[in-house]
């Protein structure tokens, strides 16, 4: 079942006289449950074709079709509406609201899609003990180390239960061990609630773990591997 | 609900986040209140002393005179003083007091010097139930009904080189063109608040008053005092009713002094000019710190809406952080004030030495005081919460604006 289809993605910038195809005629589709890394070098299009596929950006030409709604359609309302209900997002530098808890970070999105509270509360909990951060619930996010707020990040993600979540270079600034348990625990999300996880890096063990490698060189995908095992 | 609830937490937490920033905030909605209220309630207060020494303690709220008297104050425009006319003024409930007064201006003459002096014959009891004359005694004793006698503002005094004993000599004009002489021995030297009563009055017994301007039974004015001051206009237009349309008119204070209205109205608007030069500081001191937290807030506000907090809700949050700020400051800054101003009314500041001069020279008397008057206060508070709330509506639009990629990037 396809949760993203991708056509012809095109994104173009001035740069004075300049026009740089950051992503140049881009098709793609993510199946539901899939754990795909894209990858290329730097400037090679990833962050802003990741950005495009969340809506955070609009593609210059062609379409983004998330469970068969066009998302170029969409007023920037309506897209933050969209992006509320059906993608989540796990940033590089964390990104978590500093004055509120863990737990209260966790909560956030579904608060703001007026869960219940039985609800929102049980899920916070669940999501919180699988991440292994079920007695730090009350810390703000300045008490908790890199890896554990990027842990909390991905809780948030999950939280309101996107179709999909999107996460740019999700272990650039954390340590070969926060890397590999964060890891540990996406890939275990991604199987327990089968939702699709969509990463750009460079870190080669995040590769290494990835489901599906896309290379981008120059806005252009190269290779689109799936990987068996 | 849930949604203004988590709104309400998250601006209270933000407030904690950044203290300077926030004690910045509420410093500046603090002082601006706490000065505002003060200038506004010293100003206020000098300007009600000013009235209360011009009018409670001499002119009176209203005056009874004959309409040819406001356009030429002789004696000539005087205006019978019998028991119909003071039947009809005492007749009116809301009337406390009042008394006939003869004023006339004559050359007062001393030993060694002269000087034009305002004389008001009046009757010594009914000028003490109007203005509380007998407590203006300064030196002496008060004068008496049937005496012949004067008691002079003390800058007259001085002025003449006269104390309680001495002699002077009226020399000016009486009804119908006589000839107004008298000699008078100083009964009392009298103190008012008001630096031109100080300088020019003097008083004598209504009935030498009249002997001496060959006016019998006459008066130029008869001043009135009110229970309230409220009620001047309903009572002017009584009185002025019952003593009938065309005989004599009566007049309000602020009629019978245009000079004093305009006076305090000019003060009242130079001090607004600088309450707006504070409010305008204060407004550059909250737009400012309001840009800055947006400023440094970039990236988070960006990931709020990236992950779908609608821009909306973002520039409340702000605003309700902005609102948090300015009632911390507005309310502090007006209970500060309180026992300020409580203590300026019950306890006023006389000015000594060049301030003291400088205040007798527009005509004020050199007290500072203030008034203690709740509209004032809840006014200025009103006026700057107000304004730091209009401040934020530009860094609200931008919030309103924003994208989310705008912070993300780099």
């Amino acid at each position: 079942m396809k949760v993203i289809e991708i056509q012809n993605l095109h994104r173009h910038f001035q740069d004075g006289d300049q026009e740089i195809k950051a992503v140049n005629g881009v098709d793609l589709s993510f199946e539901k449950g899939e754990f795909a890394a894209i990858v290329g070098p730097s400037g090679s299009g990833k962050t802003t074709l990741l950005n495009m596929i969340g809506g955070l950006d609009q593609p210059s030409k062609g379409q983004i079709m998330v469970d068969g709604e066009n998302m170029s359609e969409l007023s920037p309302n309506q897209l933050i509406d969209f992006r509320l209900r059906n993608i989540g997002f796990v940033f590089q530098a964390y990104n978590l609201i500093p004055v509120l808890t863990a737990e209260e970070n966790v909560e956030f999105t579904m608060l703001l899609q007026k869960r219940p509270a039985e609800e929102r509360t049980a899920r916070t909990k669940e999501l919180l003990t699988k991440i292994g951060l079920g007695d730090r619930m009350k810390n703000r996010p300045g008490k908790l180390s890199g890896g554990q707020q990027q842990r909390v990040a991905v809780a948030r993600a999950l939280a309101p239960k996107p179709k999909f979540i999107l996460a740019d270079e999700p272990t650039a600034n954390l340590d070969s061990k926060s890397t590999e348990n964060l890891l540990d625990i996406m890939a275990e999300l991604n199987q327990e609630e089968g939702v699709t996880f969509i990463f750009s890096t460079h870190d080669q063990r995040v590769i290494d773990r990835a489901k599906r490698i896309i290379t981008l060189e120059d806005g252009k995908i190269v290779s689109d591997e799936r990987v068996e095992g | 609900m849930q949604n203004l609830k988590l709104i309400i937490t998250m601006a209270w937490r933000n407030l904690w986040r950044n203290r300077v920033r926030t004690s910045i905030m509420i410093a500046a909605t603090l002082f601006a209140v706490f000065l505002a209220i003060i200038m506004r309630s010293v100003q206020e207060g000098v300007y009600e002393r000013q009235i209360q020494n011009m009018v409670s303690y001499y002119s009176g709220f209203l005056q009874v005179q004959n309409p040819a008297f406001s356009d030429e104050k002789t004696i000539d425009n005087s205006l019978i003083f019998d028991s119909d006319l003071e039947q009809k003024i005492t007749s009116i409930p809301e009337i406390t007091s009042y008394s006939p007064r003869i004023e006339s201006f004559a050359l007062a003459s001393s030993e060694e010097v002269s000087k034009g002096v305002m004389i008001t014959g009046s009757d010594p009891q009914l000028e003490d139930e109007l203005t509380g004359l007998k407590k203006r005694v300064l030196e002496g004793k008060y004068f008496t009904a049937d005496s012949e006698e004067l008691m002079l503002g003390k800058g007259l005094a001085k002025y003449l080189k006269v104390s309680p004993g001495d002699t002077v000599v009226f020399y000016g004009a009486g009804y119908h063109a006589s000839t107004a002489v008298g000699k008078y021995p100083v009964a009392a030297i009298l103190e008012f608040g008001a630096p031109q009563l100080n300088d020019n009055m003097v008083y004598i017994p209504l009935k030498a008053s009249q002997r001496l301007f060959s006016a019998q039974e006459m008066a130029t004015t008869v001043a009135v005092n009110l229970k309230s001051r409220k009620d001047m206009k309903e009572v002017q237009s009584e009185l002025q009713l019952a003593i009938g349309e065309t005989d004599n008119e009566v007049k309000n204070w602020e009629e019978l002094m245009p000079e004093l209205v305009n006076s305090i109205e000019g003060d009242r608007e130079s001090g607004k000019i600088m309450l707006y030069v504070l409010y305008m500081i204060i407004g550059f001191v909250i737009y400012g710190t309001l840009l800055m937290m947006i400023q440094e807030r970039k990236r988070e506000f960006s990931m709020l809406v990236a992950i779908g907090m609608k821009n909306k809700m973002l520039s409340l949050t702000l605003m309700v952080e902005c609102i948090i700020m300015t009632a911390i400051g507005a309310i502090f800054g007006s209970l500060l004030s309180i026992p300020i101003t409580s203590w300026l009314h019950n306890s006023p500041v006389k000015l000594e030495g060049g301030a003291g001069k400088a205040y007798e020279q527009v005509g004020f008397e050199p007290v500072i005081t203030a008034v203690t008057d709740p509209a004032l206060i809840s006014s200025q508070t009103w006026v700057v919460a107000i304004m730091s709330i209009v401040l934020s509506i530009y860094p609200m639009i931008k919030l309103l604006k924003m994208e989310p990629l705008e912070g993300l990037r780099g």
